[in-house]
């Protein structure tokens, strides 16, 4: 069979030249009728994904308030005790709460918060930072942050030290110094204190390559020759002495007072870590921070305080809070909230984090329990909170949205994806609607606008 | 070798079936050449032209400048490309050439002296065809 077309196609030569022109015509029909049928098959699948989309606006509010931010971790207790319960119990106000009580305070650390009479190292890291700055964080940083001596004489330095909240009788104080020779080498340092305008320094201390904690003990006030008194820590400034006399530099990365004291009475103080959202808050529109407290207190008989952490003074403080003077517990739960008021910046790390201490107004007779049910902050904002719904079975990409109102048109990109039959909240701290009627639309990927009409 | 060339010259009769099958087989194949590419020029428009989607985002009968503002975006395949835009079925000047890559979107500016409280039929013509808008009502 094979054989006889091979011999009639051998003779008829015109019939091969008609095959071979007929097949190639097929060809081309065939990847052309391919193409379109193929892209017209994407592009239906692509209008086919468009009609079954169903994105809808299901709300349109004014925010005044972000959500609770609650603690990050257990509270750091500086004087007193958890008696049951966790941090996690703090973060709702639903009756579960941690137990804290009352101790004798005996311990206390001091550190720098403003300049003192010496700042006569030459040098300091970051540059054009003051001094104090560099060595008063609360866990040392090391290389972060520090002051050096490349000076070949004595030079001193001292700074001013936090105010102080304990009372009875000082038994002794001790300074320390976290420092170290950067390379090679050996240097000395001392301890650094004035006290009634005279400078007493310690012994010599050895430094090392690596950075470590040395300390001077002064059970006397070197001045009075005296036990300390409470007035004189108040003016009390601590530092380091040094000079060059090994291959390299002196440098300094912390100093910090202990003060060690016998008291009789019952004190509380404790700190939580709050951290703010700013990839939803970003602190531009941030016009303020509020702190809550739902708490139980055994005691009526003292007033309570929360204060935060002045990220510019390095200190604790209430100070601009709109509410300075405590809170007096009524032995049920009580609810005291403050405010940060226009200075709430001062109080808020770049990073969004927010030290909040909770203390009584004094040490008294009185082992008061405290039992916390909440302790929160919050942001102050000027937003709207747009709700989505995805009632359609694929997933919604939504890229633009509009807020129309008679006078603006005003558009922001947006790039959220909702599951199919989720529903997603949304808050833009850039919108501030009017009392005028507004319309809300969404676009998505696929084209598909959803409207929300206010009025 | 001389010998043989001599010969092909002198046998006049054995070049015409060799030229007349050089010039067929040209014919052929430039006769395909351009099949193909008309083939591939044929696919690519009728490809462009199903792939083309533009949306209005927004049409905003504009009080502080007295035009239609539309703001397209382009959720097709290929780039948009707009060549005419028509208002009550009038054609109006825009800001031209106006055209959108694969997702991308803007403004398309009409100065036209819309009238409050009037339906204005707008018009958007791409290139390849595609029409875009609708009905609006002014405000």
């Amino acid at each position: 069979m094979l054989e006889a077309i091979i011999k009639r196609l051998k003779h008829d030569k015109h019939g091969v030249s008609n095959v071979i022109v007929i097949m190639l015509s097929l060809i081309l029909i065939v990847v052309i009728v391919a193409n379109v049928v193929l892209w017209s098959y994407q592009m239906n699948q692509f209008d086919w994904e468009k009609m079954q989309e169903s994105v809808r606006i299901s709300s349109v509010t004014k925010v005044n308030r972000s959500s609770w931010f609650g603690v990050e971790n257990e509270y750091k207790i500086n004087v007193g005790n958890i008696v049951n319960g966790t941090y996690q119990d703090t973060k709702t106000a639903d009756g579960v709460y941690e137990a804290f009580q009352e101790e004798k305070f005996q311990l206390e650390t001091l550190r720098p918060n403003a300049a003192g009479q010496h700042a006569e190292w030459p040098r300091e890291y970051p540059g054009g930072n003051a001094h104090w700055s560099l060595v008063g964080e609360d866990s040392s940083d090391d290389d972060a942050t520090y002051v050096e001596n490349d000076a070949e004489a004595w030079k001193k330095e001292s700074y001013n030290l936090q105010e102080s909240i304990g009372s009875g009788t000082i038994n002794w104080i001790r300074v320390y110094i976290r420092a170290k020779v950067p390379a090679s080498g050996s240097n000395i340092i001392r301890t650094l204190i004035r006290t009634y305008g005279t400078d007493y320094e310690g012994s010599d201390l050895a430094l090392s390559t690596s950075y470590r904690n040395n300390y001077t003990q002064y059970n006397v006030n070197s001045n009075t020759g005296s036990a300390w008194t409470w007035t004189e820590l108040a003016s009390l400034e601590a530092g380091a002495s040094s000079k060059k006399s090994g291959a390299d530099n002196v440098r300094l990365t912390a100093v910090w007072v202990v003060v060690n004291y016998t008291n009789t009475n019952y004190s509380f103080d404790m700190t939580g870590t709050f951290t703010l959202d700013l990839s939803t808050y970003p602190l531009d529109y941030i016009e303020g921070v509020e702190i809550q407290l739902r708490y139980r207190a055994s005691d009526t008989g003292e007033n309570w305080f929360l204060k935060a952490y002045n990220w510019t003074t390095m200190a604790y403080s209430d100070s601009a809070f709109n509410n300075t003077l405590g809170h007096t517990p009524t032995t049920s739960w009580d609810i005291y909230a403050v405010n940060l008021t226009d200075k709430w910046r001062s109080y808020v790390s770049d990073g969004g984090t927010i030290y909040v201490k909770m203390q009584d107004s004094q040490p008294d007779v009185n082992q008061t329990t405290i039992n916390i049910d909440f302790l929160a902050v919050r942001v102050v904002i000027n937003g709207t909170k747009i709700t989505f719904q995805n009632k359609g079975s694929l997933t919604s990409h939504l890229v633009s949205l509009w807020v129309d109102n008679s006078t603006q048109h005003q558009r922001y990109d947006i790039n959220i994806f909702i599951n199919s039959g989720d529903t997603e909240s949304y808050i833009r701290n850039d919108i501030s609607l009017s009392d005028n009627p507004y319309t809300v639309r969404v676009v998505t990927e696929r084209g598909n606008i959803a409207v929300f009409t206010s009025h | 070798m001389t010998r043989k060339l001599r010969k092909l010259f002198r046998d006049r009769r054995g070049i015409t079936p060799v030229l007349s099958n050089l010039l067929l087989t040209v014919v052929a194949v430039a006769a395909m050449s351009i099949a193909t590419t008309a083939t591939y020029v044929i696919t690519t428009n009728l490809k462009e032209t199903m792939s083309e989607r533009v949306v209005i985002e927004d049409l905003w009968f504009n009080p502080s400048t007295g035009g239609i503002s539309v703001y397209l975006r382009n959720v097709g395949k290929v780039a948009v490309h707009v060549s005419a835009v028509y208002v009550n079925h009038t054609s109006q000047s825009f800001t031209s050439p106006f055209s959108l890559e694969l997702g991308e979107h803007g403004w398309l500016n009409i100065p036209y002296s819309w009238s409050s409280g009037n339906l204005h039929y707008v018009d958007i013509v791409t290139t390849r065809g595609t029409h875009v808008g609708g009905y609006y009502k002014a405000p």
